[in-house]
């Protein structure tokens, strides 16, 4: 009955599989729109430069070879860790990614830390005492805050805090020390303060969200038997909650919670956009304004990757959570 | 005095389109050991019976009148923390379905030590050492090994020996057992209620039975109520209720049971089903259903009233009686 270390490895082998599955699809789809973003030799050259050397420069990047040829020639790179150039910074797309990376990490850490602190007492509290004026104001607030789209958040926190109270920054990441090697705001005051805001608009989307979330699931969880069971056996009403009752709320949560890590990535260019905050979205926008193709399909790429790698960190966490998922891998 | 004295218990729902009276001045008393059927079909009340002892009613439901005596306090005039070391401790449960009772995401004993720690001082070793020696005494196998089992990798009948193995932990003087096998294989059933009754027998333990089995009931217990639509409508010694039933509808459902000696009979059933909290009849709750029923029983609600050795709730009681035919305890 017991699952040994062998069903986990064979589990994980077969999570990585499917993770490897789909990162060379993104990597397809990735590479195949670059033909339709426009012409980057006119981006690189300019006007004054004549047809026949535009030729050669095609030929000599291998722009007019066959498609399946330049996929290829990019995929064999591409696992070298070498995603091309970007044609605006003459340097390593990659490079160009990792050196705005820990920004936009810095803002979804941020957003989730908001997340997790705020949702699961505020869901709990819904879900224990679901006819309090406060869950109705909770669930009342929420069903607005899920509406409002993150730039009007992100506008209306800048007008208030910054603009009317003076309270915060309204842009930009503030001062950067890098006591581990890497550049972070996490480390001084001036650079946490500007995090605040970006935060709480990346955040304002999801929390009310997860706060719906954790709330339904837990009531259910409350109806169950083994809950019944609890009381009965006289246990006191924290231990049931907090116990009993929010270890199983949380084990679909954190399935949903792997993949809203990733989709909050994408709303980062949003807020990076409003903040001017100098990370990977606020990079791939001005990447796109510039038709800078290599530095727009490495973007896909990495995002990709963390979108995967995160699905697949929960999914193995998941088991290790859930006691009855590990016979269920099992079996399949 | 009785180790628990159930009077005039009322239990109601209220709802949006008015009040449901589940519980109707339902009565009754455990001696210290004794062993109590309660008996009747879906929805008689039976379970929120049971429930209502240690305020586990679900909501909206609520006690509305009537006292719960257990060891001289009533239960209904306590505050959550003084019931609280009651349940699980004085009192304890086993319910239906052992595949839901039992937390899913935390191990056996877990489950065990947190019963133990919330009643007594007690170290995790002590409280581990105890939870393994009820293990054994339900007779699972390796118990040691079990303690860090979670629930999913025991059989159903292992899963109810694990909750019959929480039930008993702190030496409870009563268990309420809902429905303990009805959720099992018809061979482990069997298997499970020797080993309750057993227990129950050892320890001296009073034992409430809830389920709709008479055959059960007849092995296991000593007295047994038999219920309709939220009342009590025939209580005595189960010895009496089975031989000479004095309610048409005990005499209904013991009809109903099959029978060894009579091969490839159809089964006698009661016409009809019982109402539901929101359409009883007038008078008594069981007329539309009675062959016996006359005007009175439309008119007037029947009061239990004493009748030879058992307690009745029935206008017609005497001429059920004398149905029985060798049920000489009609006096």
């Amino acid at each position: 009955m017991e699952s040994g270390p062998i069903d986990h490895l064979i589990f994980l082998g077969k999570r990585l599989l499917q993770a490897t599955l789909v990162m060379f699809v993104i990597s397809l789809i990735g590479f195949s729109i670059q033909d339709n973003l426009g012409d980057p030799l006119r981006e690189l050259l300019g006007q004054s430069v004549s047809e026949a050397e535009r030729q050669a420069l095609r030929d000599q990047m291998g722009l007019n070879d066959p498609f399946l040829v330049q996929y290829g020639r990019f995929l064999s790179k591409a696992v070298q860790g070498d995603l091309g150039d970007s044609y605006f910074f003459k340097r390593p797309a990659l490079d160009v990614i990792a050196d705005k990376f820990i920004a936009t990490l810095e803002l979804v850490i941020g957003a989730t830390l908001i997340i997790v602190f705020i949702s699961v007492p505020m869901g709990c509290y819904c879900a224990i005492k679901p006819n309090g004026w406060i869950s109705r104001a909770v669930m009342g607030i929420s069903i607005v805050g899920i509406s409002i789209p993150v730039f009007l958040t992100a506008i209306f926190c800048i007008y208030l805090f910054s603009v009317e109270l003076g309270w915060m920054p309204s842009f930009g990441r503030g001062e950067t020390t890098a006591p581990f090697g890497w550049e972070s705001g996490f480390f001084n005051v001036d650079g946490l303060v500007h995090l605040v805001l970006p935060s709480i608009s990346l955040a304002s989307i999801m929390l009310p969200l997860f706060i719906r979330l954790i709330r339904s699931e837990m009531m259910e969880v409350l109806e169950s038997e083994y809950i019944r069971f609890a009381w009965a056996k006289g246990l006191n009403k924290y231990r049931v909650w907090f116990l009993h009752a929010l270890k199983n709320t949380l084990l679909p949560v954190i399935t949903v919670g792997g993949v809203q890590i990733g989709t909050m990535l994408a709303y980062t260019i949003l807020t990076e956009t409003v903040f001017q905050w100098p990370g990977m979205g606020f990079l791939f926008l001005e990447a796109v304004n510039r038709v800078d193709t290599p530095l727009i399909i490495a973007y896909i790429i990495v995002v990709g990757l963390i979108f995967v790698v995160t699905n697949t960190v929960v999914d193995v966490i998941y088991t290790l959570v859930n006691p009855t998922v590990r016979i269920a891998g099992k079996a399949s | 005095m009785a180790l628990l004295d159930v009077s005039n218990l009322n239990v109601e729902f209220p709802t949006r389109h008015g009040t449901l009276h589940a519980l109707r001045d339902v009565s009754f008393t455990l001696d210290k050991g004794e062993r109590l059927g309660i008996v009747g079909e879906s929805g008689a009340g039976k379970s929120l019976a049971a429930f209502a002892i240690i305020n586990l009613l679900s909501k909206p439901g609520r006690i509305s009148g009537g006292t719960i005596t257990f060891e001289g306090q009533d239960l209904t005039a306590m505050d959550t923390d003084a019931l609280r070391s009651i349940r699980g401790n004085r009192i304890s449960m086993i319910f239906q379905d052992p595949m839901m009772t039992l937390n899913p995401v935390l191990t056996i004993g877990t489950q065990m030590v947190e019963t133990l720690q919330a009643h007594r001082r007690i170290s995790h070793a002590e409280a581990k050492r105890i939870a393994i020696a009820k293990l054994r005494e339900v007779t699972i196998p390796s118990p040691e090994e079990r303690f860090d089992s979670y629930p999913h990798e025991l059989s159903g009948g292992m899963r109810q020996r694990v909750v019959i193995a929480i039930a008993l932990l702190t030496d409870p003087s009563i268990i309420i057992a809902d429905e303990p096998t009805t959720a099992l294989d018809v061979t482990i059933q069997a298997e499970i209620m020797a080993l309750m009754l057993d227990l129950c027998e050892t320890h001296d333990v009073g034992l409430i039975l809830i389920t709709h089995d008479l055959g059960v009931v007849s092995e296991v217990t000593q007295r047994v109520n038999v219920m309709y639509a939220g009342r009590v409508i025939e209580t005595g010694s189960t010895r009496d209720i089975i031989d000479a039933p004095k309610h048409p509808y005990t005499r209904g459902l013991i009809a109903a049971l099959p029978q060894q000696n009579e091969a490839a009979q159809r089964l006698n059933q009661i016409p009809g089903s019982m109402p539901s909290l929101d359409g009883i009849p007038p008078g008594c709750a069981f007329n539309p259903r009675c062959p016996h029923v006359g005007e009175r029983c439309r008119r007037e609600i029947p009061a239990l009233r004493a009748l030879g050795e058992q307690q009745v709730a029935c206008h017609s009681a005497e001429e059920v009686a004398a149905l029985a035919g060798n049920g000489g305890s009609a006096s």
